[in-house]
C-alpha cells in the first residue's frame, strides 16, 4: 500500500467561530447560532458563555432564550459559510496541493513529503497555522497515517494545538480513546449501552458482528479503532477554467483570421498546462457576432495534445462548412478538458534551449568555450573548456538541444555564481518580497515552481523553481528543498 | 595657400589625430566590411549607414533588468554570422543559454572572466593585434574603479587600426573609461514588453534620439 500522511484541519463550530470572530465583543455575550429566528428553529452551535446556562446544540431557540435571557441569536447563513471555505482551501492549496474539503470546518491535507519541504512535520503544521492566521479561527490539526486517523487526532487537540500520530502507531493511539470520540453520534448511545467505552474494546469485537448490529457504519468504525484506512483521500483538483478572450474594433469575417486569432489566445493557455505537464482534450470557441447571435463550436480530440494545430485545422474545416453569417467581433476560447501529456509533447511544446555553463570556473586570464552537457540544473548544463585564443574558425560547441524544465525562456539572463541567498517573504499564501542585505524587492508577481531534482545517487538536488517579477527587474528564483534555502539564481536582463 | 595644399594640411591633421586621439576622428565608412549591420533594426535606424561603423567603441548601458544583455547578443545574432566574439566577463554572469535563445550561435562565444582592467584591456589589445577576433565584449557590470587610462588609450587606437568593434556592457551610475573613448552611448529601460533604446551620446548620429525594441524570446 502506498505510504499516506494526512494533516486534517478542523474548525469546531466552524460558522459560529467565524462569526465571533468578526464579532469579539461578543465573547463575554451568550451566543447561539440556529437554523432561523423561529421560536421552533434548532440551535446548531452555542459559544462558551451561552453553555454556560446550559443552552445545548439541540434545543429550540425559544428554549435557549428560557435560559439565557441575554442569549443573541445568529441565524446560520450557508452561502457565506461556503464562500469562507472555500477562501481557506485557496489558502490552504498554497501549503500543499492536495487539499481535500470534507465539510465546511473539516479539511484535509496530503502531507507526505511536505514534511522535507518544511522542514519536518512539525513546521508544515505550524506553517498552516500561520496561513490560516488571518481568519483568526480556533483551527485544531491532527496529522496521521490516514484520513479518518487524522480526522480523530483533531477531534481530540484543543484549539490551535495539533496532534501527530507517529506511522504505525494509529491502533495504539485510537485504544486508549473513548469510543465516542470516533463514532457517529447516532452510534454513541449504543456504544455507552453496550458498555464498549473505549477504542480498543470496539477494535477487539469481530467485525461480522458489528455488521449485523450496525451496518457499515458500525463496520467502518471497528476498522478505524483497529487503525485500517477506511474512507480514502480524494483532493481536488486543481484546475480552474482556462479563458481567453479578444474583443476587436472592427467585425472580422475572414476564416484565416479568424483562425489566427483563436490560436494566438489558445497558445498561452496551451502553455499553462503544459507547465503542469499536462494537454488539452477538448476546447471551446465561442464567437460573438455583429448581430449579437454567438456562435460556438467544441473541439476535440482523442488523444491531449500541447500544440495549436489540431484545434486550429477542427476549427478552419468547421468554419468552412458553416461560416459565421455577421462579423465576429469577439472570440471566447476555454479548455474544456484536460489530462495528462504525453512526454514527447512536452519535449515538443518547449523552446529548446540549447546551452548553458556549468558552475564557471574562478580562474582568471584562461579562454573558455562553452559545450553542451546533458543536465537539468541551469550551472550545469554545460561546461567550459579551455581553448587557444579566438580565432576566426571557431565551433567547439556541440549544438545538440538542451531541455531546461525550469526556465520559460533564457533570454537576456545572466545567471549568479553563486547563487545569491535570499529570504522569501509569504503573505496571504504568496509571495511577496524577496530580501537580502544587497537586495530588497517586492514582487508583483511570479510564475512557477517548476521541480527539478534528480542525483540522487550522487549529488542529489531537490529544487522549486520561479520566475519572479518585481519593481524592478525579474528574477530566476529557487528553493532548495534539501538546504531550506531560498536563492536567486539569475536576473532577466 | 591653393586647394590642393588645404586638402594635404586637412589630411595631415586628420592623421594627427588619428595617431593621438582616435576617438576624436569620426569614421565615415559607411558600406561593405567598414559597417557593422548588427540584428536589431531599432539599432541600426540610430547609425546614418545603417550599421556600426568599425573601428569604435560602443556602450550598452541599463538598470538591472532593463534588457541590455538581450540586447547586446540581438546586436550579434544578426550581423556577421560567423564573427567570434571575445567576451571578457568582470561579473562573471554570462550564461550562453541566452546567447542562443536571442539567435547567437555560442560557437562564436570565447569567454575569460579577466583577473581585473589591466590584464582584461591587454587580453583584448592582443586580440585585436593578431586578429584573432573583430568583435570585443567588456562586461563591466558591477565595476566602479576607472580603469588605467594608458591601457584604455591603446586599445582605443588599436581597436581603430584594426576595423573591431568594442561594446561595454555597463549600468547608468558606472563610468570606467572616460566619455570621450566611446563614440556611441545606447541606454536601455525597460517598459513592460518592450525597451526603448536611447542614444544618449553618439559621435555617429544624432543624440536624443530613441526607438522602441521588443526582445525576443520573453
Amino acid at each position: 500500500m502506498r505510504a499516506s500522511r494526512i494533516a486534517c484541519v478542523r474548525v469546531p463550530d466552524f460558522a459560529l467561530a467565524w462569526w465571533l470572530a468578526r464579532h469579539p465583543e461578543f465573547s463575554e455575550v451568550p451566543v447561539v447560532l440556529a437554523e432561523g429566528q423561529k421560536a421552533a428553529s434548532p440551535v446548531l452551535a452555542v459559544n462558551s458563555a451561552a453553555h454556560a446556562y446550559d443552552v445545548r446544540p439541540g434545543l429550540s431557540v425559544s428554549q435557549a432564550r428560557a435560559r439565557a435571557k441575554a442569549l443573541h441569536v445568529q441565524v446560520r447563513d450557508p452561502k457565506s459559510e461556503h464562500d469562507l471555505s472555500r477562501r481557506i482551501v485557496a489558502s490552504l492549496q498554497s501549503v500543499t496541493p492536495a487539499v481535500e474539503e470534507d465539510a465546511p470546518g473539516l479539511w484535509f491535507l496530503e502531507s507526505l513529503g511536505q514534511g522535507r519541504l518544511y522542514g519536518g512535520e512539525r513546521r508544515f503544521i505550524r506553517h498552516v497555522f500561520d496561513t490560516l492566521a488571518p481568519f483568526a479561527l480556533p483551527v485544531c490539526v491532527g496529522l496521521a497515517g490516514h484520513r479518518d486517523v487524522a480526522r480523530v487526532a483533531a477531534q481530540v487537540s484543543s484549539p490551535r494545538t495539533f496532534l501527530i500520530v507517529p506511522t504505525g502507531s494509529e491502533r495504539k493511539f485510537l485504544a486508549a480513546l473513548p469510543s465516542h470520540h470516533a463514532a457517529a453520534p447516532s452510534l454513541a448511545p449504543y456504544l455507552r449501552a453496550l458498555g464498549l467505552d473505549t477504542m480498543a474494546q470496539v477494535a477487539e469485537l469481530p467485525a461480522s458482528q458489528w455488521a449485523a448490529r450496525f451496518g457499515s457504519s458500525g463496520v467502518q468504525l471497528q476498522k478505524l479503532a483497529q487503525g485500517l484506512e477506511g474512507s480514502p483521500f480524494a483532493p481536488e483538483t486543481l484546475t480552474e477554467p482556462l479563458r481567453q478572450e479578444a474583443a476587436f474594433d472592427f467585425p472580422l469575417f475572414s476564416s484565416i483570421t479568424l483562425v489566427e486569432r483563436a490560436e494566438a489566445l489558445l497558445t498561452p493557455l496551451l502553455a499553462v498546462l503544459a507547465s503542469r505537464q499536462e494537454a488539452a482534450y477538448a476546447v471551446h470557441v465561442e464567437f460573438d457576432l455583429e448581430n449579437r447571435e454567438n456562435v460556438s463550436w467544441e473541439l476535440a480530440l482523442s488523444t491531449p495534445v500541447c500544440v495549436t494545430a489540431p484545434f486550429a485545422r477542427q476549427l478552419s474545416h468547421a468554419l468552412g462548412l458553416q461560416p459565421p453569417r455577421a462579423g465576429v467581433r469577439g472570440i471566447v476560447v476555454q479548455i474544456e478538458s484536460s489530462g495528462a501529456a504525453p512526454v514527447e509533447q512536452l519535449e515538443w511544446s518547449h523552446r529548446p534551449e540549447r546551452v548553458v555553463p556549468r558552475e564557471l570556473p574562478h580562474r582568471s586570464g584562461e579562454w573558455r568555450t562553452p559545450r553542451a552537457l546533458s543536465a537539468a540544473l541551469p550551472e550545469a548544463a554545460a561546461e567550459w573548456h579551455p581553448t587557444e585564443a579566438p580565432t576566426p574558425k571557431a565551433g567547439l560547441l556541440a549544438d545538440a538541444p538542451i531541455h531546461l524544465p525550469c526556465l520559460s525562456s533564457a533570454f537576456g539572463l545572466r545567471l549568479f555564481s553563486p547563487p545569491q541567498r535570499v529570504t522569501a517573504v509569504w503573505s496571504n499564501g504568496a509571495l511577496s518580497t524577496l530580501e537580502s542585505p544587497a537586495l530588497h524587492q517586492r514582487v508583483q508577481a511570479y510564475h512557477g515552481p517548476w521541480v527539478v531534482s534528480g542525483h540522487w545517487w550522487r549529488q542529489p538536488f531537490h529544487r522549486l523553481y520561479y520566475e519572479v517579477d518585481t519593481a524592478g527587474p525579474r528574477y530566476l528564483v529557487y528553493y532548495d528543498r534539501a538546504a531550506g534555502h531560498w536563492y536567486v539564481q539569475g536576473v532577466f536582463d | 595657400m591653393d586647394t590642393h595644399d588645404k586638402a594635404a594640411g586637412a589630411g595631415a591633421v586628420r592623421n594627427l589625430l588619428l595617431q593621438k586621439w582616435p576617438q576624436s576622428v569620426p569614421s565615415f565608412a559607411s558600406t561593405g566590411d567598414g559597417v557593422f549591420r548588427t540584428g536589431v533594426r531599432e539599432f541600426n535606424e540610430f547609425l546614418p549607414g545603417g550599421g556600426l561603423p568599425r573601428g569604435q567603441w560602443v556602450e550598452i548601458t541599463g538598470a538591472p533588468g532593463s534588457g541590455k544583455t538581450g540586447l547586446l547578443f540581438s546586436l550579434f545574432a544578426g550581423g556577421a554570422a560567423d564573427e567570434p566574439i571575445a567576451y571578457l566577463d568582470f561579473p562573471r554572469q554570462l550564461f550562453p543559454a541566452a546567447a542562443v535563445a536571442a539567435g547567437l550561435s555560442p560557437a562564436r562565444l570565447f569567454w575569460q572572466a579577466p583577473a581585473g582592467p589591466g590584464p582584461a584591456l591587454r587580453a583584448a589589445e592582443t586580440l585585436l593585434e593578431r586578429k584573432r577576433c573583430r568583435l570585443v565584449v567588456f562586461d563591466v557590470t558591477g565595476q566602479n574603479s576607472p580603469w588605467p587610462q594608458p591601457l584604455v588609450h591603446r586599445l582605443r587606437q588599436e581597436t581603430l587600426r584594426s576595423g573591431a568593434l568594442v561594446f561595454l556592457l555597463s549600468e547608468p551610475s558606472q563610468q570606467v573609461v572616460p566619455p570621450s573613448t566611446v563614440s556611441l552611448r545606447v541606454g536601455v529601460e525597460r517598459q513592460n514588453a518592450c525597451c526603448v533604446l536611447r542614444v544618449l551620446k553618439s559621435r555617429l548620429s544624432g543624440e536624443g534620439a530613441q526607438r522602441t525594441w521588443t526582445p525576443g524570446g520573453r
